[in-house]
């Protein structure tokens, strides 16, 4: 059985059933028998619906090979972090939960062990606050902050 | 005092903040709450309107009501907007377009607020505490993260840590703790701990751990906790009475229990808090201590995994009119393990356990070890409860059998044959402080007729004749077995003898490996007696075509 989906960008996706209801919000598309006609997702683009997809085609596949599929999730999810986020707010939209949260380890994994200022620069946040609130802020939580 | 500010935008006329609000709003660095539906004062928002900016979703005005606060926590300044900017400023207009410039169209903060909570939930809490000063956007969403993990190992950051778990809980919105882990030192706050249970409680928390030391006042556990409906784990690590409420223990949603070095206060409520857990799967008892309990019965009907640790130190620490131990011969805690599938135990003696309708039993592992200040000195009933447990677990696929001393076994020489023919056992391991002596390792293979692995821990002996026409070769041996693993060989003749049997008469062994125990083999001319060795048990008659390995 053959789904189609339709990107943002109005490029059409031809997929396995099997593979499209990784995603949940498809899912219960199907299973409410709206799943007849092309499946609209104006909150996905083409180019991330591509990865999307092939992530998903990949997760049926290689089902039962653990490892096989830890190496090639590992590939996957290094991208650059527009491509990232992008990933993110697909998988949140399309509500697949194992590249919600690869994707989310992901993204701790770059805050892990930084200090807030190489933080704030690699992913780009501007530091609004004046130096006496940041050390407002340092003050109440202590505990976070003493080293 | 601390005060809420009201947003930018209601000040319309200034153009320059406008401006300034438009670009700002993609680094949330301004907006209100969203409850407070002041709809106007997001701006030019063009993204998404799952967006909450970095404020607090409780105004503090309205703390002091909130369902969930806790009266007399710390009272927090949340300064969240400073309306004080210059914004005429020439320079700050300069600043927001180069940020304009540089900040990608597609950064993080374009994300909602669930999905970098998801994020943070990734991060150790310190970590995820940190980024409170990353950006205003930022600045709160830590107290909404699911996870919350408290431990401080620097004895003086402890009181830090107590005044950070207070703050974290008094700021925390009405979303819920999936998980909250604190491992801390009581004293005297033991009110205090109390009303942190009760509060992670109300926030339907399903993951709990506690790990509590140090105790300078006794520590009655909230009631609350007791009848938590959300609860689906529970670890208690406490070496402390575990006094119980006179009302009910209700677990309706727990699954995983783990007590560690809990002192149950009586009969009563140790068989309260067993009875209240009707859905549980998996228990585990670490180090507990028994002595005040004369007779209690687990059963719950789903549990599948048990085990059962038993070491007994700190027994020895407490009263000494509870000894118990050496006089009790029933026993007092019955397990009846109607839906078990593993079972676990390891300790210095078996007297005080039970298991009942076993035969579900899949996995078993039972180590039973010496006490220290007996030499050798093997408990009679522990033999009788061994072969008792054994009895019931006919069932069993893997058994791993670590005794003392498997002689264990040879002082209630009667029951010998009366061990129990594992029709399904697959994979057997057994270890003790002695090697296994041959026929006794026969007798057990006899009684074993599916075995395809078998791993000796403690080497190999061999005592007496072994006579090929009077002595029946195990059946497994003939069909089954292809694995045997040999480990703490010391080389002796007897040694060598035992392995030069077990190879002729294994005749589907596909291999063997062999490992010497290198306390034996120290000295540097020993590696030449280690190849002698290894040269001979290569040069053995074998009755299969298994391969030998020597590690």
């Amino acid at each position: 059985m053959a789904l189609e989906l339709k990107s943002s960008d109005n490029k059409i996706f031809e997929v396995e059933e099997l593979v499209a209801v990784q995603s949940e919000t498809i899912k219960s598309l199907v299973e409410d028998g709206c799943a007849d006609n092309v499946i609209p997702l104006p909150n996905v683009d083409s180019k991330t619906l591509e990865l999307v997809l092939d992530w998903c085609k990949n997760h049926v596949d290689m089902k039962l090979d653990e490892e096989k599929l830890k190496e090639y999730e590992d590939k996957f999810i290094e991208v650059d972090q527009a491509v990232l986020y992008d990933l993110l707010l697909a998988a949140n939209y399309l509500n697949i939960k194992d590249l919600l949260n690869r994707a989310c380890q992901k993204v701790a994994d770059m805050l892990k062990g930084k200090t807030p200022e190489q933080i704030r620069e690699t992913l780009n946040i501007v530091n609004d606050f004046s130096p006496e609130e940041e050390e407002e802020i340092r003050k109440e939580n202590l505990w976070a902050f003493e080293e | 005092m601390s005060e809420i500010i009201v947003s930018l935008s209601s000040n319309s006329d200034n153009r320059e903040i406008d401006e300034y609000h438009d670009i700002s709003s993609d680094s949330g660095s301004s907006g209100s709450n969203s409850s407070s539906s002041d709809s106007n004062s997001s701006g030019g928002n063009a993204t998404d309107e799952q967006y909450t900016f970095g404020v607090p979703r409780v105004p503090l005005e309205e703390l002091g009501q909130h369902p969930d606060y806790i009266p007399g926590c710390f009272q927090e300044n949340h300064q969240i907007m400073d309306v004080s900017f210059e914004l005429k400023n020439v320079k700050k207009i300069k600043f927001r377009k180069k940020q304009n410039a540089i900040k990608s169209r597609n950064g993080i903060d374009n994300l909602p607020d669930a999905i970098l909570e998801h994020i943070l939930s990734y991060l150790s809490t310190k970590d995820a505490v940190r980024t409170s000063i990353l950006s205003k956007r930022w600045q709160y969403l830590w107290t909404s993260i699911p996870k919350l993990e408290f431990y401080e190992e620097e004895p003086d950051r402890k009181t830090m840590l107590m005044n950070f778990v207070q703050r974290a809980l008094a700021l925390r919105d009405s979303s819920n703790i999936k998980d909250f882990s604190l491992s801390c030192d009581v004293e005297c706050e033991t009110h205090r701990i109390n009303s942190w249970i009760s509060a992670v409680v109300k926030h339907k928390v399903q993951v709990l751990y506690l790990g509590l030391a140090n105790f300078q006042e006794s520590l009655e556990l909230t009631p609350r906790l007791f009848t938590c409906e959300s609860l689906k784990e529970l670890t208690l690590s406490m070496f402390h009475y575990l006094k119980l409420p006179t009302t009910s223990v209700s677990f309706p949603s727990l699954k995983k229990l783990i007590l560690m070095e809990v002192i149950f206060p009586d009969d009563n409520s140790t068989q309260q808090l067993f009875s209240g857990c009707p859905i549980l799967e998996e228990l585990f008892i670490i180090d507990c201590i028994w002595n005040n309990v004369k007779a209690v019965y687990i059963a719950p009907p789903m549990l599948r995994i048990l085990h059962i640790s038993d070491a007994n130190e700190n027994k020895d620490d407490l009263n000494a009119d509870a000894d118990g131990q050496n006089e009790s011969n029933s026993c007092q805690v019955k397990i009846f393990g109607n839906s078990l599938e593993s079972f676990s135990f390891s300790g210095d003696h078996l007297n005080d356990f039970c298991l009942l309708n076993s035969s579900s039993v899949v996995d078993a592992s039972i180590e039973v070890f010496q006490r220290d200040d007996e030499d050798f000195y093997v408990d009679v009933q522990d033999a009788h409860h061994l072969y008792k447990l054994l009895d019931g677990l006919g069932n069993v696929e893997k058994l791993r059998l670590q005794v003392s001393s498997l002689e264990v076994l040879n002082y209630a020489e009667e029951l010998f044959p009366l061990l129990p023919v594992f029709n399904n056992l697959t994979s057997l391991t057994l270890g003790s402080e002695l090697p296994i002596e041959f026929s006794r390792l026969l007798t057990i293979l006899r009684n074993s007729p599916c075995l395809d692995f078998l791993e000796l821990a403690m080497g190999i002996t061999y005592h007496g004749i072994y006579d090929s026409i009077l002595d029946r070769v195990p059946s497994c041996l003939m069909t089954h077995l292809k694995t045997i693993n040999i480990f703490g060989l010391s080389g002796d003749e007897k040694e060598i003898h035992a392995i030069k049997i077990l190879l002729k008469i294994a005749l589907v062994l596909k291999r063997i490996s062999i490992s010497f125990d290198a306390f034996d083999f120290e000295c540097s001319g020993d590696i030449m007696k280690l190849k002698e060795i290894s040269a001979q048990i290569l040069s053995f008659p074998k009755g299969s075509s298994c391969s030998i390995f020597f590690c």
